[in-house]
């Protein structure tokens, strides 16, 4: 069944199973992209997720399919996220706290590779950063990512060619440009 | 200066993307739970739209029969309704009756707007 079914399932009938369903598919895009926002604090993060989705129940007859599903969840997400971040100054993006991308808890350590992926993309601003994030951890296209974080589109392409610039030479040891 | 062999080449950005795009996609993170907890936390369907119609069923109730009422104070009492009025339409070209139409389709347009795009695709 697809994300547009499942829409029409719970909003015709209130039916938190079809929900549920649109839930277990895009927990984890939502749950990383608030990790990266919150700079890795998976309690956090999750608490705002769940946000999210009870935004989204609550919103869900006025999704109008404009962006897909997943994109308007993450935008969903960045308003929360946003929200919680005036809200709370412990979430606030302080430079001290940008050193650290991605770190997040897991079982399996990471590999060499995104180790140094997630330093390089540390050094970046946070905005780059979130381009970035969503370009190439999420495969957003340019104007999903400049939906979900209300950006125009040049703006979204200059941060991720300024952050592109900055990560060529961090990751020139693995030599990404041959 | 920056000297001119380290600009990136357009090749070196295809080649970027592309090394970027194979590395950087995240594992997907397990459910463990998280679903379940969603699920108990959605307030429930009743509650979701039950408020919103309610009020706008009493505020158009008490605005018509506040409308009503005036117009009953100034003396003017209410139309007549009857068989001849309906047959002829005589009653829907006067000017409040087709706004007071217009103003209750419009209501119950907006009230009942989800039902509607349940069975018409809008």
């Amino acid at each position: 069944m697809t994300d547009a079914e499942l829409i029409a399932r719970a909003v015709a009938s209130d039916d938190p199973a079809a929900f549920g369903e649109l839930v277990r598919r895009h927990q984890s895009a939502v749950r990383h992209f608030l990790r990266h926002l919150t700079r890795g604090d998976a309690a956090l993060a999750d608490d705002l997720a769940q946000e999210t989705f009870v935004q989204a129940w609550r919103s869900l007859a006025r999704f109008e399919g404009r962006a897909s599903f997943p994109t308007w969840l993450l935008g969903i997400a960045h308003n929360h996220w946003r929200n919680a971040r005036r809200q709370q100054r412990a979430v606030s993006v302080e430079p001290e706290h940008l050193a650290a991308l991605e770190p997040e808890p897991s079982s399996v350590p990471l590999s060499d590779l995104r180790h140094d992926l997630g330093r390089a993309l540390g050094t970046l601003a946070a905005e780059e950063q979130t381009a970035l994030h969503l370009c190439y951890q999420q495969g957003l296209s340019h104007s999903e990512i400049a939906h979900v974080l209300q950006w125009p589109v040049g703006t979204v392409k200059t941060h991720l060619n300024r952050g592109k610039d900055k990560l060529r030479p961090l990751l020139a040891s693995w030599n990404p440009a041959t | 200066m920056e000297p001119s062999d380290l600009k990136p080449t357009p090749t070196d950005d295809a080649q970027l993307e592309a090394w970027l795009r194979t590395n950087s996609i995240l594992p997907p993170l397990a459910d463990d739970g998280f679903s379940r907890r969603v699920l108990a936390a959605l307030p429930p369907p009743a509650r979701r739209r039950a408020p919103g119609r309610a009020l706008a069923c009493i505020l158009g109730a008490v605005t018509g029969a506040m409308v009503a009422a005036l117009q009953y104070a100034q003396g003017d009492g209410l139309p007549a309704i009857d068989a001849t009025s309906f047959a002829s339409l005589d009653l829907l070209i006067r000017p409040e009756v087709g706004m007071a139409l217009g103003v209750t389709c419009g209501a119950l347009a907006y009230v009942f707007w989800q039902d509607l795009r349940r069975f018409v695709p809008l």
